[in-house]
């Protein structure tokens, strides 16, 4: 899941990035609204935290604009703005969520969880694909109730293939989603994780669950395809 | 009680009763004393009329003076309430008597010329009023003889008329009764007319105060209806407006500037919380932590920064920022001021003018004085763009002195120039360096010169942005 995080003051935004790659995500981030804005046209972003006052270009604006271009993104605006009129503003312009400075980081986390839920369209935590379980509130992942250890960038991959549950996902797609914009996107990265995916979640004894479609990507799902 | 002395309304009523009181009391006893003035000098002008008849009947005959009356006088004979007269010669000698007297006398007044009337008790016990009147006895012409009117000289007499007040008395009686139920009606009427009268007067003045009592406490932003006030309480409905404006406006920039205040301290707080937070997700090394905690410094100078200037902008704001002027040369102080920004101006490539006056000494406090130079410095080494110039000047002439310092790179309109001074405004909305430049700067800046009566102008033009200060030799009355 990607994330890009547009805040003005320094410290925060470290902070916030450190927290969200820690987490898990692959997080782009600008310190003023003229590069936060040429982010999120550049890249699918999963959430765009964003602040309101922003050097260059105001957080009001970038809000406008992307909503205007129908971005897909869902954005969180993350603000000391608290009054209930910057909040219903906010929402207006095209927010999907608004947290209030200062916040508990945990809370932050939480909402942007949840505004991936709402992207892929699960109303639940707990994504299930055959006999595969993964839960995005606790990030685990079970097969046939015996869990299954996974780095954050694996676990990143597999809650993104099983939101895409039995679609075809490309690589680039996965790029998009998965690596932020310094990460090197040319090399056969993606073919790497799967590749150790399989390894630990694929068993001799139980369905196949990923799949390889030749020159389109890969499936996540229970085909019925025994090994 | 104590609350109907308080009120206007029963302070009213109670002055205009009692006014009223006694000014109907004193006109009732004026027409009175004049009606009874009159009725006495009209019964006293009767008594005068028969003493002057009884006088008129008294002869003298030689050496003797006869009484010689040829009427009856039947007012002096009647058995029911009588009058009487005495006459008698100055000495004393007896003239003659009216038989309602029998053996009593009457006393006379003080013999004058003119006549005297006195109240006085008549014999049979009745109210009454003696006339006295003194005379001189005319001569009997039929009885005239050279030699006797030769040998006696004319001798004086004294007429008495007493006659009974009853009649008098009963009219006075009558007017006393009449005057006192006209005195009290007229003051009851009055006293109810009064409290109409004052009701409707003061009846402005209650709802003025029944507006001001509806007005909630938490909404200043209601006014008085100053239609139909009126004249002697539309000053005051008009300063109380007037009041509740600058009250509004008093509380509105108290709220704003709270709000403010909050506003800049959420995004540091959030920057604290958020990097104690994640650093404490998990295990760290030893300079992780190191790091996080000078990060987490950083931030507590930004915000320490922030509160010191506040309260600085509070004090000076109420006056609690004591001044200890002495000699200061405005150029050594710049200079000195300058020497912590080298390093900074240097570090982003700033080229800079620094062009001094040689002597300008001014009576100033020199610690505001270099919060003062700092922030412009700051603000200068800050804003510039990279690269760009930075120009610090000092001159001085007979008035004062003049400090410039000014800036390439600025992005603040020629419009917005008048906003600088504004408390928490910033030429754009950026906290990218919150605490440390939260648009407090310039509105201490200007603050600390008005305790002196000096001027700070700012403007921007064509991307060049300057501060001059003017400071008199002297300090000023605060402005």
């Amino acid at each position: 899941m990607r994330v890009l995080v547009v805040e003005d003051f320094e410290p925060l935004r470290e902070s916030i990035v450190q927290g969200l790659r820690e987490a898990g995500y692959a997080v782009d981030f600008a310190a003023d609204g003229e590069v936060g804005l040429w982010h999120a046209q550049s890249d699918e972003h999963d959430v765009i935290i964003l602040d309101l006052m922003l050097p260059k270009v105001d957080g009001w604006s970038i809000l406008k604009t992307l909503r205007q271009r129908r971005c897909p993104a869902h954005i969180l605006v993350l603000t000391a703005k608290d009054t209930s009129a910057d909040k219903v503003r906010g929402l207006e312009f095209g927010a999907d969520d608004y947290l209030v400075k200062p916040f508990d980081f945990a809370e932050l986390l939480a909402r942007v969880k949840a505004l991936i839920r709402r992207k892929y369209e699960a109303r639940t935590t707990l994504l299930r694909i055959g006999d595969l379980e993964v839960d995005t509130s606790r990030r685990a992942v079970r097969r046939a109730d015996t869990p299954i250890e996974l780095s954050s960038r694996e676990y990143a991959l597999v809650e993104y293939l099983a939101h895409n549950a039995n679609r075809i996902v490309s690589r680039s797609e996965i790029c998009e989603h998965l690596y932020d914009f310094n990460a090197d996107t040319e090399s056969n990265v993606v073919d790497v994780f799967i590749g150790l995916l399989r390894k630990k979640i694929e068993r001799p004894d139980r369905p196949r669950l990923i799949h390889t479609r030749r020159g389109q990507g890969y499936l996540l799902g229970d085909l019925g395809e025994g090994r | 009680m104590k609350a109907a002395n308080r009120s206007l309304r029963w302070r009213l009523l109670l002055g205009s009763s009692i006014s009223t009181t006694l000014i109907l009391a004193l006109l009732g006893a004026a027409i009175f004393i004049s009606v009874r003035r009159s009725l006495v000098a009209e019964f006293d002008a009767v008594s005068l009329a028969k003493a002057d008849a009884l006088a008129t009947m008294t002869e003298r005959h030689g050496r003797r003076v006869k009484f010689d009356s040829d009427q009856s006088l039947p007012e002096f004979v009647s058995p029911h309430r009588p009058e009487y007269f005495e006459l008698r010669l100055e000495d004393g000698s007896p003239i003659a008597r009216s038989s309602s007297l029998g053996a009593v006398h009457l006393s006379a007044a003080p013999a004058t010329d003119a006549p005297a009337s006195a109240d006085a008790t008549l014999p049979d016990g009745r109210r009454g009023r003696i006339l006295t009147l003194r005379f001189t006895p005319q001569t009997d012409r039929d009885d005239e003889d050279g030699d006797d009117r030769r040998a006696a000289a004319p001798r004086a007499a004294i007429v008495m008329v007493a006659r009974g007040t009853g009649p008098l008395d009963a009219t006075l009686d009558r007017l006393r009764w009449l005057l006192l139920t006209l005195v009290g009606s007229a003051v009851c009427l009055s006293g109810l007319v009064l409290v109409v009268v004052v009701n409707g007067a003061l009846r402005p003045m209650r709802r003025v105060a029944q507006e001001i009592e509806s007005f909630p406490e938490e909404n200043l932003s209601r006014r008085l209806d100053p239609r139909g006030v009126p004249a002697e309480l539309a000053p005051v409905v008009d300063r109380l407006n007037g009041l509740l404006g600058r009250l509004e406006a008093a509380f509105a920039r108290e709220r704003a500037f709270t709000a403010d205040v909050a506003h800049e301290l959420r995004t540091p707080l959030a920057g604290l919380q958020t990097t104690l937070e994640v650093c404490r997700t998990r295990p760290r090394d030893v300079e992780t932590y190191q790091a996080t905690i000078d990060k987490c410094l950083a931030m507590t100078a930004g915000i320490r920064s922030m509160v010191q200037t506040l309260l600085m902008l509070a004090r000076a704001d109420a006056g609690q920022l004591p001044l200890q002027c002495a000699a200061v040369n405005l150029g050594e102080l710049v200079e000195e001021c300058w020497r912590p920004f080298q390093q900074r101006a240097a570090g982003r490539g700033l080229h800079v003018e620094l062009r001094l006056a040689a002597s300008c000494i001014v009576q100033r406090d020199a610690e505001l004085l270099k919060i003062v130079v700092n922030n412009l410095f700051d603000n200068a080494v800050s804003y510039a763009d990279d690269g760009g110039d930075v120009w610090i000047r000092s001159s001085s002439d007979g008035g004062g002195c003049a400090v410039e310092v000014a800036n390439t790179g600025s992005r603040v309109s020629a419009e917005k120039s008048a906003q600088l001074f504004q408390r928490f405004w910033r030429g754009d909305e950026s906290r990218s360096a919150t605490g440390l430049h939260c648009g407090l700067g310039l509105s201490l800046c200007q603050r600390l010169l008005c305790l002196t009566g000096d001027d700070i102008e700012a403007r921007s033009l064509d991307g060049v942005f300057s501060v001059r200060l003017i400071i008199a030799r002297r300090p000023r009355a605060p402005t």
